[in-house]
């Protein structure tokens, strides 16, 4: 490869970066190869001894942060693409709506029902617990008419009955404290290994 | 070697390297090469991060009839140098340190 071929072609692998930033290394590997061929190697032996320009410019991509890479690759798959080959995309995209948009929906679906039937055990929970509470507090006030009509083991039985029912109530919100703590925790825990799964994949 | 490591170990090295004078890529390219490996592709990010922490300075020299960007080490890259200096006392007790254990095992 010639010196011209290499700058060119090196040129062409980083029209991505800014433009300075592409001047800056065109005259870098430009001076190197003069340098090498001051000191006595041939143009080619220069040329080759720097690299391929593909090489080169995958280092300096990595060298950017993160997000730029990320644009870059975006921008990089856009130009790549002729604007026949992006119309087609489109085109594609509208003829199989049918096809990828109920695949969509239920996925979003099965997301949102999954969180819905989380949201369900938790509620059903403390609607058990309150309800037996209220269950108690109405049985006791059912005991004064009880006692009132002089209906006396009836008046007891309900008495009992009604604080038998509030202290299960009171074990039964205890208990469902603890529940959507925990469900909590694991739903955090979750969404914690999702995240680190996605971090280790964009690290690789 | 660690690549983060090696990076760290290369700047530091072109820093030296320059405050025995200033020169310019080809040379520090030559003259690090007799004590370790490193390749005109791998000093340009290195030039390039020591040129944003202002370690170093860029200025062009003509020659023969072309531009050649030199280096000069300022300040702030004397500085990088002696603070390599001190980590590194550490980091060589700590060596000798495991050193002497791993030896002592055997």
């Amino acid at each position: 490869m010639t010196k011209k071929e290499f700058l060119d072609k090196l040129r062409l692998e980083i029209r991505n970066l800014p433009y300075d930033e592409v001047e800056k290394t065109i005259t870098y590997y430009e001076e190197m190869i003069s340098d090498r061929v001051e000191d006595g190697a041939t143009e080619a032996e220069a040329v080759a001894s720097l690299g391929t320009p593909e090489s080169i410019a995958r280092d300096l991509q990595a060298h950017q942060p993160f997000a730029t890479i990320i644009k870059r690759k975006v921008e990089d798959y856009k130009s790549k693409r002729s604007p026949e080959s992006t119309a087609l995309i489109v085109v594609l995209l509208i003829v199989l709506f049918p096809f990828w948009f109920p695949v969509l929906m239920s996925a979003l679906g099965v997301i949102a029902s999954f969180f819905a039937a989380i949201g369900g055990v938790i509620i059903a929970l403390w609607a058990i617990s309150v309800s037996i509470g209220i269950g108690g507090i109405a049985m006791i006030i059912a005991s004064t008419f009880g006692f009132a009509s002089s209906y006396i083991p009836t008046g007891f039985f309900s008495i009992g009955l009604g604080i038998a029912l509030i202290g299960l109530s009171i074990i039964a919100i205890i208990g469902s404290l603890y529940a959507t703590k925990g469900i909590i925790k694991l739903l955090e825990s979750l969404s914690h290994t999702i995240k680190k799964m996605f971090v280790r994949r964009t690290n690789a | 070697m660690d690549i983060q490591l090696k990076r760290g170990l290369l700047e530091v090295c072109v820093l030296a390297e320059l405050v025995k004078g200033d020169s310019y890529g080809y040379q520090i390219v030559k003259d690090l090469s007799e004590v370790v490996e490193i390749s005109e592709s791998t000093l340009y990010p290195i030039l390039k991060r020591l040129e944003m922490s202002e370690c170093l300075r860029v200025f062009s020299v003509e020659h023969n009839g072309r531009l050649r960007r030199y280096y000069r080490i300022t300040d702030a890259g004397r500085k990088r140098i002696k603070e390599f200096l001190n980590e590194w006392e550490e980091v060589t007790n700590v060596y000798t340190f495991i050193n002497g254990i791993h030896k002592g095992e055997n």
